[in-house]
């Protein structure tokens, strides 16, 4: 029996008679019905067109507004609203380091894939490399291919989670391409991928650098906004 | 997030940290000891702290390195990661009197006292059965005096968060002088070397070969129960030569076997200090309830006695089954009395201090409750009643705890407990007569 990989309980399964009568495979599940529905998935119909963050009617939002008047447009997507369940997610997963929990949500950043474009995850420092021992968005990305077409510049002094909004949007560039990986970018339509889009600085950084060596165009698929 | 690095050598004795969390100076001092903890099988990794073993695929990080996801929630161990300790080296300053409490104990807890020290005094395993309401950690008093006043490491661990921190003021207060620290999950508080710990049995795992004494209370509970790393965790946090003292009111199947078959010694107290018999379990048939419930109905028999108790001012507890049955009955119960009589309360409710603690000063009547609140906490004079008693939540050390809310205090020792199920289970058969033996080798006590 399996449990479930966020609150330990076993899982019960669909074993209906109209179930096993349509002879179809066991789904693998990682997480239970109750665990999952805490989660709150965006609704599609309903989003900025810019950052996929859920709103009350589709549009642009004003944090997009502000992007805009800064000459600055890019189109993200997300696939679940950041809400408690997903913040303590997050914790578990890459603040303690439970990486075994990269596979709930491989399935859905799966779904996202397009097969037309290369994908460049956002690459984590040396040092966070280090303790947490891995990439949280390669972990997310599963089997799918990638390209490490980017690097973080510097040694961070703060983590960028301890930042407030204004620092972040004011940071300054903290990705540089890798030298290896720069000749498979060029004239490259690329998703960029990330666990977190919270205020879009990260994302909007990393497509810069991106353009600047030469891809074509530059698209965000997030986990969750 | 600010680490902070430990730089006194005290905060090592007897307790195993990642190195990362230790200063540099510390690391290369001979009497800091460095392992690796977790070992490489061919499909299975072992870890050395929590003792279990974990599939590799449910535990591998890139770069051949591995974790324990089973002990995560106490720091991640991985295989690049030495734990380090230092022996435990007793270094404690005694200062006198050691017992501060100025009670009495009766016959009867001065007779299982003088068990406890003998246990203390020769290292042994041994379980203290008692009622609930006995006076269990007033009965620990001398004992624990006597082993302090050697120098000897004491710990008292429960399952329970709260029930920690209930115990904690009242050893504090008992041996004043002695260096204390109260560790769970949700305690900032820093760590710092003391010859008195009082945990939850997660926090053991930090530590390696430390205490000479380790009381382990509710061991009949969750999560303590049926977990074999916090039973790994209780031979890894003593010293190879230890004595172990394992409280509970209701024994699970697993460890009457075992004293029945000599393999662990106990001793009994049937009685309540206060030398009144437990108040028995009155159990009725709801049938069908949970049918109901979903019509927004709830067994007369439920109303009529909430009735009588708010007509009466008496104050309860009603358990009920599930954290989903809590808003269901809460709101029908609005529609029949005035809310503002009750709260609901669950185990991760933010507001549950707050809740229990509304309770306790009598600004609320009754508490709608799962099995979180089925022990560990008094309120005196309550009754309590158990809505759907049959559902698996309730095992039979739950529903003996939860009897054992009733009549604890010596102005009104008795009380209702009223079980309402839909058919009598095996957990209510055996709580039932759990409760009648004590009660008959109680009588037996008062001749």
């Amino acid at each position: 029996m399996d449990s479930c990989l966020l609150c330990n309980k076993s899982m019960v399964y669909d074993m209906s008679l109209a179930f096993l009568l349509s002879f179809k495979r066991l789904p693998k599940r990682y997480v239970c019905a109750e665990c999952m529905n805490q989660f709150a998935r965006i609704d599609e119909t309903r989003i900025c067109t810019s950052c996929g963050r859920q709103m009350d009617e589709s549009g642009i939002c004003i944090d997009c507004q502000k992007w805009h008047q800064l000459g600055n447009h890019f189109v993200n997507e997300s696939i679940f609203q950041y809400n408690d369940a997903m913040k303590d997610f997050m914790h578990r997963y890459k603040f303690v380091g439970d990486y075994q929990l990269r596979m709930i949500f491989q399935k859905e950043i799966r779904k996202k894939i397009r097969k037309d474009l290369l994908i460049v995850p956002i690459p984590v420092s040396i040092e966070t490399k280090m303790n947490r021992g891995f990439n949280q968005v390669i972990g997310l990305l599963g089997d799918i291919e990638y390209v490490d077409a980017l690097m973080v510049k510097e040694k961070r002094k703060v983590r960028q989670s301890e930042l407030n909004r204004q620092q972040r949007i004011h940071n300054k560039q903290v990705f540089t391409i890798n030298p290896k990986h720069v000749s498979e970018i060029i004239d490259q339509k690329i998703l960029l991928v990330d666990d977190i889009y919270t205020t879009g600085t990260t994302i909007r950084h990393a497509a810069n650098v991106l353009r600047e060596n030469g891809a074509k165009q530059v698209l965000g698929l997030t986990l969750c906004r | 997030m600010v680490i902070i690095m430990i730089k006194d050598v005290s905060e090592l004795y007897g307790r195993q940290v990642n190195a990362t969390m230790v200063d540099d100076s510390l690391l290369n001092n001979s009497i800091v000891h460095k392992y690796v903890p977790i070992k490489v099988n061919s499909n299975n990794i072992y870890c050395k702290r929590c003792g279990q073993k974990t599939p590799v695929n449910r535990c591998n990080l890139p770069n051949n390195n591995y974790y324990c996801p089973v002990c995560i929630n106490l720091d991640r161990v991985t295989k690049s990661i030495p734990l380090v300790y230092a022996d435990e080296p007793n270094d404690f300053e005694i200062k006198q009197p050691v017992l501060t409490w100025q009670g009495q104990l009766t016959n009867e807890q001065k007779k299982c006292s003088r068990d406890i020290i003998e246990v203390f005094e020769n290292n042994k395993t041994h379980l203290l059965w008692a009622v609930t309401g006995a006076g269990k950690t007033e009965m620990l008093f001398p004992g624990i005096e006597k082993v302090l006043t050697e120098g000897k490491r004491v710990g008292i661990a429960s399952p329970r968060v709260d029930v920690c921190v209930e115990l904690y003021p009242r050893i504090k207060e008992a041996f004043a002088n002695t260096s204390m620290i109260l560790l769970h999950g949700r305690n900032p508080q820093p760590y710092h070397y003391a010859q008195l710990t009082i945990c939850t049995t997660h926090q053991l795992l930090r530590f390696y070969r430390a205490f000479d004494v380790l009381i382990i209370d509710e061991v009949d509970s969750f999560p303590f129960v049926n977990n074999d790393g916090l039973h790994f965790a209780v031979e890894n946090a003593t010293k190879q030569i230890s004595a172990k003292l394992f409280l509970t009111a209701t024994p699970t199947n697993e460890m009457t076997k075992k004293i029945r078959s000599n393999k662990l010694s106990a001793s009994y107290l049937p009685i309540r200090f206060h030398r009144h018999l437990l108040p028995e379990i009155k159990l009725k048939y709801t049938k069908k309830w949970r049918d109901n419930l979903k019509k927004q109905k709830l067994p007369r028999l439920l109303l009529h006695k909430i009735d009588e108790k708010i007509k009466e001012n008496q104050r309860f507890l009603l358990f009920v089954p599930r954290i989903a049955d809590l808003k269901l009955i809460s709101d029908i119960l609005a529609k029949h009395f005035d809310g503002s009589k009750w709260e609901t309360v669950f185990s991760s409710d933010d507001k549950r201090m707050e809740k229990v603690s509304d309770m306790r000063e009598q600004r609320k009547l009754f508490l709608i409750t799962t099995t979180i609140l089925e022990r560990g906490v008094t309120f005196p004079g309550i009754d309590v009643i158990v809505f759907g008693a049959e559902d698996e939540v309730f095992s039979t050390s739950s529903l003996v705890q939860i009897a054992g809310r009733v009549g604890r205090k010596l102005d009104r020792p008795t009380g209702e407990v009223l079980f309402l199920a839909e058919e009598n289970t095996l957990a209510i058969k055996s709580a039932i007569n759990q409760i009648k033996y004590m009660n008959k080798k109680a009588k037996k006590l008062n001749g």
